[in-house]
């Protein structure tokens, strides 16, 4: 009676835990056929098999393989190439680095007709780069329930923050300045997307990237900062230079600032809507309020609204 | 479990009997045997119903101890592949090109692997403005538009333009919930 019952137990374990076991084995098989259906003419396509489920046992995704395989092929590579991304990616995985990044750049060079050579070394130059990245973006609390998902976002954007020639030295001292004033990892990529903004608009990164620093030192919130390439495209479409709209900038933070400062102190002035006891929220508003009047220059009186 | 002995009737039964015989030898007798046979039919009712609870019970154990094992582990594996069991957002995004001499418009990007043949792009009838939409979850899109699938091209309207490591740029697009966690922004 007793073997029977264990019997049961095996069978039923086995039924439920099946689909879960075999779906690697298919994974390689899938990803193989798919090889083969892509290629013109028969190729050698087991020499892909140990490398394919490598990178499965790693957790890499089958639609992120069959996707650099299919770069590969139409790209017309040698499978030598596309068994050392496939490698490549593995190491990544294997070390905890967010491979996405990895695959991207190799999927980007393929399309825009980089030589094999040059993928390799762009993947060598960045390897750094998403090291540091990462290493960055976990120390930084992601939204709850998504932490792994900030992270990656936070990785991202860090990535290509530095694509976009800002130094590591300027985006860890936006990192210590974020956390020291108890910031979110959204807050954090919200501040980055302003930076990349401000420098696609041509202002300067280490510039932007000090204004962005004193903003949040001042305990500003995101509404404000985010006003800060519109305040520079329309300042600059009026023909101011970008001296005088970081003048600007720094004036309306430190005299916003002051307001507020004396607003705490109890010594507001008439006429100052916020009153005493600028609570965060209603700083962020004043300071929203601020952001949209400094569009023009005679908006000024009324920041306190 | 059936009670063991005489029922109440049959005792009855038994004793207006045994009023009426004298012998009380053969009434002893004759209790004897009753109880025996009582006794037997008892006995193989409990071995039956004692048999067929303990296969049930035995059943019942198996299946309970096998979901208890078989039913962590699937969540566990699965929530490892899938990565998190946060329900996803999805944006639709919105792609126009404006070009008067293309006959072909892809648009390009991370979001769908590079690939050129993935997503095509229409031209609104009677204009020179091309456009595709496309689904996509959180995350930081690089992406290019591929002209007669030759020359490639920024989006005009990009907030953000990266370079990229082949000499070239490409456009940026940034999807997230900033809404969530306000208290921290």
């Amino acid at each position: 009676m007793r073997h029977n019952i264990c019997y049961i137990c095996i069978c039923i374990f086995v039924a439920i835990t099946a689909p879960l076991f075999a779906g690697s084995d298919n994974g390689t098989d899938e990803i193989i056929s798919y090889t083969e259906r892509l290629s013109p003419e028969p190729i050698e396509t087991d020499v892909l098999r140990v490398p394919i489920q490598r990178a499965l046992n790693e957790g890499i995704t089958q639609e992120s393989i069959t996707s650099l395989i299919s770069a590969t092929m139409h790209g017309s590579m040698h499978i030598e190439e596309t068994i050392s991304y496939l490698e490549i990616i593995t190491a990544t995985q294997a070390e905890g680095l967010p491979y996405h990044l990895v695959t991207n750049t190799i999927l980007e060079g393929i399309a825009k007709g980089a030589t094999g050579e040059e993928i390799h070394e762009s993947l060598a130059a960045n390897r750094n780069h998403i090291e540091f990245c990462h290493g960055v973006a976990a120390r930084h609390k992601g939204r709850t329930g998504r932490r792994a998902d900030d992270t990656a976002l936070l990785t991202a954007a860090l990535y290509n923050a530095l694509h976009m020639g800002f130094n590591e030295n300027m985006l860890e001292r936006l990192s210590y300045t974020i956390t020291e004033h108890n910031r979110s990892s959204v807050f954090f990529i919200n501040s980055l997307e302003v930076l990349m903004e401000l420098h696609s608009l041509g202002v300067e990164n280490e510039r932007g990237a000090l204004l962005i620093d004193r903003a949040i030192n001042e305990g500003y919130r995101i509404g404000y900062i985010r006003s800060f390439p519109l305040t520079f495209s329309t300042q600059m479409k009026l023909g101011m230079t970008q001296d005088e709209i970081f003048s600007m900038l720094h004036d309306d933070i430190a005299h916003l600032r002051a307001s507020t400062t004396d607003a705490d102190n109890g010594s507001s002035q008439s006429g100052n809507s916020r009153g005493s006891g600028a609570s965060d929220s209603q700083k962020g508003s004043a300071s929203h309020g601020a952001a949209q009047s400094s569009g023009t220059k005679g908006g000024k009186g009324n920041r306190g609204n | 479990m059936k009670k063991r002995g005489l029922p109440d009737k049959d005792m009855a039964r038994f004793f207006s009997k045994a009023t009426q015989i004298k012998t009380p030898e053969r009434v002893v007798l004759k209790l004897q045997k009753m109880i025996a046979a009582e006794d037997h039919v008892a006995e193989t009712d409990t071995h039956i119903s004692s048999g067929i609870f303990s296969v049930r019970r035995q059943l019942v154990m198996a299946v309970v101890l096998t979901l208890l094992i078989a039913v962590p582990l699937t969540f566990f594996t699965t929530k490892r592949i899938m990565g998190t069991n946060t329900p996803v957002k999805h944006y639709v995004v919105r792609f126009i090109y404006e070009s008067e001499d293309a006959h072909s418009v892809q648009v390009v990007g991370d979001f769908n692997a590079w690939n050129n043949e993935e997503t095509e792009m229409n031209r609104i009838p009677n204009t020179d403005l091309w456009i595709a939409e496309v689904v996509l979850t959180e995350g930081l899109y690089r992406y290019g538009f591929l002209i007669d699938n030759v020359q490639w091209a920024l989006d005009p309207v990009a907030k953000i333009n990266v370079k990229d490591d082949f000499g070239k740029e490409s456009s940026l697009i940034m999807l997230f919930d900033e809404r969530e966690n306000r208290k921290n922004l």
